[in-house]
């Protein structure tokens, strides 16, 4: 059987440029940290989601975060590994947001949100086997499916190894499905 | 709850619930938004430069010197004159599978993690080989999820013999024939990296699997074999993903797919640990098991019951009948044969205070319903007799199967 072999892969050139863009932003270029913010902003709104369950405030968290990962950008130790250094920066802000006494809004609580556009009683459902997931599950299935991100991409942001990935998101998605059973729910093709 | 009649699918349902567009994020307003941040970010940029400006002008006086500048420049000369040779390493012959197979060849220590993703403790395997590449030494530790009624398994092999500690029974069986040893080393090399290389290699070469190799430029990316097993064969729906380490051209994982409505569905990874990692020699002994475990001993007696013509049925239904005519001539020691080499003190502690007075049916045998098994399931009916009161007593899962180091031989091995 022919080989296929895959030379200067748009991946390969991807994370080339955002190495640059890290070297760039440590050395004091302002330009190259917006470029990164603008590359993962979707990520970190995804992750704050999965925490704060309400958009409007996962926005304000991941902007909050990229404000404390710019003031300590030089501090970071492998250019590699911007992505989920500002993953986890963004996870404190959004629990910093969270535990806020002027919300009300309670973190991970998705099936009580104040945005939900029309009464949608599947995504009701299905927003409560979410929030039953342990975090780490939580926040894989919502960068999954809040921004359609692939497992590359999921990778690199969070810094776990595809087959991680794999494991963790059937196990989450088998849950959900569970407890959908349990509560009533038709049965779902996973 | 709405009420659906079709099956939905969950993907669309979670897309549905949380999906959102794609965001844009407002650079210059953010920055407005953060004008204190974005001073104490520049502030620091000017630090900074004002140490490097130090540094440069460092520089400047050393190249002042005539010496010191010829130095320099026989540096990079030199470091340019590396960079000609390293580019030429750099051109190597594409990778091939036969370059893992050689290298498994150095293999001497073997760490493997084999993860199915419907579960989260997965099975673990520590090899020693000799230096031919055979094993010389296992060990593994099967969780309880493999077999329910086994429980967590931890066996070793060594030099022949075989011990698999059943801890939830606490059970040690014990078995030296090389059959019986070579039967549960198949365990270990289902799930030994090196011979997934070479099953591929054959599979190939017989028209069953079509092999794409991935070969990125990165050196810190693996080289990715993705093996796709053809509808005519016998692994059909199946597809396998090694991803093989650049540098020395060992599996590091091989992930698990499997067709599904038109889409290659996860379904575990065997992941390498360590490679050549000396394992301490004391992992080869199971010194673990408690003074009070039961020993079933297969070396030095013969259990279970002779199949010789009569078929699988026959035979499983023949075990179950002198199992208990054995007990209910309360022959403890003969029915311990019948089930896996039971010692007949521990089969008269655990039967002892029931009288067994006659068999009421026995059968039909059918295939036992846990098909790792490879046995038979046996359903019976006794009459007994406990605490001076007589009954039936009904057992609807005895299982009955060959005993591992004895082939063509029988034995009750749960169940009861």
């Amino acid at each position: 059987m022919g080989k296929t072999k895959v030379s200067g892969s748009a991946k390969n050139v991807t994370d080339k440029l955002e190495t640059k863009l890290v070297e760039s932003a440590v050395g004091g270029d302002i330009d190259s940290f917006g470029k990164l913010c603008n590359r993962y902003y979707s990520s970190m709104v995804a992750i704050a989601y999965s925490v704060l369950g309400d958009h409007h405030l996962a926005e304000d968290a991941a902007q909050e975060a990229f404000a404390r990962a710019l003031v300590n950008v030089k501090n970071l130790r492998g250019k590699g590994k911007f992505a989920p250094w500002v993953a986890q920066i963004c996870r404190n802000a959004a629990k910093d947001m969270g535990s806020g006494k002027s919300r009300q809004v309670i973190s991970g609580d998705f099936s009580q949100q104040p945005d939900r556009q029309s009464d949608d009683m599947d995504g009701e459902a299905v927003r409560q086997a979410i929030s039953k997931l342990p975090v780490v599950e939580r926040e894989l299935i919502v960068l999954r499916y809040y921004n359609n991100l692939s497992y590359e991409r999921m990778a690199g942001v969070l810094g776990i190894s595809r087959a991680a990935i794999n494991g963790r998101l059937y196990r989450a998605r088998r849950k959900m499905a569970e407890h959908l059973r349990r509560n009533g729910f038709p049965e779902v093709q996973l | 709850m709405s009420q659906q009649d079709d099956r939905k699918s969950l993907d669309e349902l979670i897309w549905r619930a949380i999906g959102r567009k794609e965001l844009s994020f407002d650079f210059d307003k953010w920055k407005r938004e953060h004008k204190e941040k974005i001073q104490q970010f520049e502030s620091q940029t000017k630090q900074d430069a004002s140490s490097f400006c130090v540094r440069i002008d460092v520089w400047r006086q050393i190249m002042k010197s005539r010496i010191t500048r010829a130095a320099a420049v026989a540096a990079i000369i030199l470091v340019a004159a590396l960079s000609v040779v390293y580019l030429d390493e750099l051109v190597r012959p594409a990778y091939g599978v036969d370059q893992t197979i050689e290298a498994n060849h150095s293999v001497r220590y073997i760490h493997v993690k084999d993860t199915d993703a419907s579960h989260d403790e997965p099975k673990e395997f520590w090899i020693e080989c000799d230096a031919f590449g055979r094993i010389k030494n296992a060990r593994w530790h099967i969780p309880g999820w493999d077999s329910p009624e086994d429980g967590p398994k931890i066996g070793v092999w060594k030099e022949n013999r075989v011990q698999v500690w059943l801890r939830k029974k606490n059970m040690l069986f014990i078995a030296g024939d090389k059959t019986a040893a070579e039967k549960m080393l198949k365990l270990v090399e289902d799930s030994d990296p090196r011979l997934a290389v070479e099953r591929l290699r054959n599979r190939e070469a017989q028209g069953e699997v079509k092999i794409q190799i991935d070969e990125p430029d990165s050196k810190a990316e693996p080289i990715v074999v993705t093996a796709t097993y053809l509808p005519e064969s016998s692994s059909a729906n199946k597809r396998e993903v090694l991803l093989v380490d650049r540098a020395t051209k060992l599996v590091r994982a091989v992930e698990f797919y499997q067709l599904k409505d038109g889409v290659y569905e996860y379904r575990g990874v065997l992941e390498c640990l360590d490679y050549n990692q000396v394992i301490d020699p004391n992992m080869f002994i199971l010194d673990e098991v408690p003074n009070n475990v039961t020993r079933l001993d297969q070396i030095g007696q013969e259990v279970g019951l002779v199949q010789g013509e009569v078929s699988d049925e026959e035979i499983a239904a023949e075990v179950v009948r002198r199992f208990f005519e054995a007990l209910i001539a309360e022959d403890y020691a003969q029915a311990g044969k019948l089930l896996e080499g039971m010692p007949g003190d521990k089969m008269q502690q655990g039967f002892g205070h029931i009288k067994f007075l006659r068999i009421i049916s026995i059968g039909p045998a059918a295939p036992h319903p846990n098909a790792k098994t490879g046995g038979l399931v046996v359903p019976c009916t006794v009459e007994i007799e406990k605490d001076g009161v007589v009954s039936q007593w009904r057992l609807d899962k005895l299982g009955v199967r060959q005993v591992f180091n004895q082939p063509g031989r029988w034995t009750i091995f749960g169940g009861i």
